[in-house]
């Protein structure tokens, strides 16, 4: 296995309640380039999200960090990501195929992913977008978009926490044609 | 947030009517079978919906048609549509993504399934962010 490296950024937020969480948000970055992998923890440090970021650098590598952590425990816990960012060109397992074994386990298929391409094609997009692919975008990401992909992500897990705790409303709340 | 939910499966509707009823976020659904009767509503309706979610392989008109419907219309191209399908190898899958779907999800629809399409609601537009981060790009 090769150089795994963790960043804790601890940037105090400014954001509402739902947005609040007691701990950084785990994220896997799968990147290759150095300058990137750099890029990166620098727009997240800008963005004033609150994560940890871990770095693999290849495919096969992060399926393996996704894999050992689904056998040990569910995606909801501190073992697993909460947000996978996923770079397209990788070496050994391509991204598309991490992004596609992803979203066929129904282990970690919760798990978000957002892409980091390269290019600005719309043929990456459609295809990544079909494979299951949550988010998408061009490198380097700007540190606005990363402040809400975070945001979108810390809302997404607590809906998913919300919905599992939940009792259903009486059916006479919804309205049907 | 309102949902306008075009699915045949009775099946697949009352699953998403469940989800929306335990969502901590107020969801209202209406559901059609029908794919033509639902651009009837989407027509005559005051508010329009804040997302359509489309069952791809509806049976009569092809849901690829009524996603093209709506993405041609200049009063509900707006909208995000989330095309909805029996499996992940459906050819209609790409065809939609390709015709502006904003997204899409395997049946049955899941929690987190649910959960993405309320925060993509609410907060992020995956495909209108990367066309945007793209345009800027070019």
């Amino acid at each position: 296995m090769g150089t795994i490296t963790s960043t804790d950024i601890f940037v105090q937020r400014e954001d509402g309640p739902m947005n609040q969480t007691s701990s950084p948000l785990p994220i896997l970055l799968v990147e290759d380039n150095e300058i990137d992998i750099e890029i990166t923890e620098r727009i997240f440090a800008r963005s004033g999200a609150s994560v940890r970021l871990r770095v693999v650098r290849d495919g096969d590598e992060a399926l393996e960090v996704l894999l050992t952590g689904r056998s040990t425990n569910a995606p909801s816990t501190d073992e697993l990501p909460r947000l996978v960012m996923l770079d397209l060109r990788l070496p050994r397992v391509e991204g598309r195929e991490v992004l596609r074994r992803i979203k066929e386990d129904p282990d970690i298929s919760a798990i978000p992913v957002a892409i980091l391409s390269g290019a600005s094609g719309e043929r990456p997009l459609l295809e990544c977008m079909a494979l299951g692919a949550n988010m998408y975008y061009v490198k380097p990401i700007s540190a606005n978009d990363a402040g809400k992909l975070v945001a979108a992500v810390e809302k997404y897990w607590g809906i998913i926490t919300r919905l599992r705790d939940a009792k259903p409303r009486p059916e006479g709340e919804q309205q049907r044609s | 947030m309102r949902l306008l939910l075009i699915e045949d499966n009775p099946d697949d509707v009352a699953i998403v009517e469940r989800l929306a009823r335990s969502s901590p976020l107020p969801v209202e659904v209406t559901a059609h079978s029908n794919g033509v009767e639902a651009l009837e509503w989407l027509a005559r309706a005051e508010v329009p919906p804040d997302l359509v979610l489309l069952d791809i392989g509806l049976p009569g008109t092809r849901g690829t048609d009524i996603l093209k419907r709506i993405k041609e219309d200049d009063e509900l191209s707006e909208i995000p549509v989330i095309v909805v399908s029996g499996s992940r190898d459906d050819e209609d899958i790409l065809e939609g993504v390709r015709l502006g779907a904003h997204s899409h999800i395997v049946k049955p629809i899941r929690n987190c399934d649910f959960a993405w399409i309320v925060v993509s609601v609410m907060k992020a537009q995956p495909r209108r962010l990367a066309l945007r981060s793209m345009q800027g790009r070019r």
